[in-house]
């Protein structure tokens, strides 16, 4: 290893990166397994990241094509089943940790200074990863629990219903729908999933590179 | 980055290469065998989507939208609701100014380690009571 970290004399920033980060970087001992659940928690994001993306290839975010389109993912994609379960649970487990997480420093008092705006920066990522698994339980565009169905209408005038997988009426501006069914708003389907793929995944990359900056800054609180 | 040689005698320190990066590594190994095992055992029921014309829905929400749907039938009006919500995310991010004092152990601060079980308590009820209703 030596010789591999030998290199040229004066080392580029790249090497001196991976040496001190990497192989010359000093940790305390006596560490708790639990200080895991936040790197955990990037883990399960960044299989949601893939996951999503591999989604994105078969996902048809129009109101008359949503539905089928999410059919075709689980029964007819290549590994489109493997992909769609992974990304429900990998959201599950994602939001456990960040709150399992949360938890943790509220009880041992990490939050304290220094570390205020790890802690602001961490219960906002807490927040969009909410937000970011509420839209994702409406894209699917099926008969979700009319609560999601509700609020997302409230943010548009026009509504749309679908009949069967997706082989529906045509979308109105304002149509009749099943007695007790879901209304999904006509626009937002759309605004939702430009949120769900777009949005809330880039404010949460930049709320967690300031994460983590702060975190390497300031360092881990326990025990200090 | 920090630097514990400044807190930790040298046998109180070990190098993140190779020892806590096994570590990182075997609980990632979990996580993902967890993955897994959910991707198996999690009946194809709880991610089906029945089509709009089926009538309506009677899954419940994901278990961690459950408490914030519970309040939002506890207090139908859409603004107290909104507001309801904002101050409570408000709260959330001012943790570090409701509690300056410079302690960390939890039986130190009798004063805010009861409002968070409160809180905890206030949160985890109304998700079984959205559960079970």
């Amino acid at each position: 290893m030596s010789r591999a970290l030998a290199g040229p004399k004066e080392p580029t920033r790249l090497r001196k990166f991976i040496k001190d980060n990497f192989f010359e970087r000093l940790l305390p001992k006596k560490l708790s397994w639990f200080r895991c659940l936040g790197g955990l928690a990037l883990v399960t994001f960044i299989v949601q990241v893939a996951t999503g993306i591999y989604l994105l290839f078969f996902y048809d975010p129009s109101p008359l094509k949503a539905f089928n389109s999410v059919q075709h993912i689980k029964h007819a994609a290549p590994y489109g089943w493997l992909a769609s379960k992974l990304h429900l649970v990998g959201a599950q487990i994602m939001i456990g940790l960040v709150i399992a997480h949360l938890i943790r420093v509220l009880f041992k008092g990490a939050y304290k200074r220094p570390r205020e705006l790890n802690w602001v920066s961490g219960a906002s990522l807490l927040m969009l990863v909410l937000y970011m698994g509420y839209t994702g339980t409406t894209l699917p565009f099926g008969n979700v629990h009319p609560w999601n169905a509700e609020n997302i209408q409230n943010s548009s005038q026009a509504y749309a219903s679908t009949v069967g997988y997706g082989t529906t009426t045509e979308a109105k501006n304002e149509v009749e729908i099943p007695a007790g069914a879901t209304r999904i708003s006509n626009e937002g389907l759309p605004s939702n999933y430009i949120l769900h793929v777009l949005v809330i995944p880039l404010i949460i990359c930049t709320f967690m590179a300031f994460h983590f900056t702060m975190t390497r800054r300031t360092g881990i609180s326990e025990p200090l | 980055m920090k630097d514990y040689t400044k807190y930790y005698r040298p046998e109180e320190l070990e190098p993140f290469y190779p020892n806590e990066l096994l570590r990182h590594l075997l609980v990632v190994f979990v996580l993902i065998a967890v993955l897994l095992l959910g991707v198996i055992f999690l009946p194809e029921s709880a991610q089906e989507a029945l089509p709009l014309s089926e009538g309506a829905a009677e899954k419940k929400p994901v278990w961690y939208l459950l408490p914030i749907h519970e309040l939002s039938k506890l207090v139908p009006e859409r603004a107290v609701f909104l507001g309801i919500l904002g101050c409570a995310a408000a709260v959330l991010l001012s943790v570090p100014l409701w509690d300056r004092t410079g302690e960390k152990r939890l039986w130190k601060r009798p004063i805010f380690f009861p409002r968070v079980i409160i809180c905890l308590i206030i949160i985890l009820s109304l998700g079984i009571i959205g559960r079970l209703s």
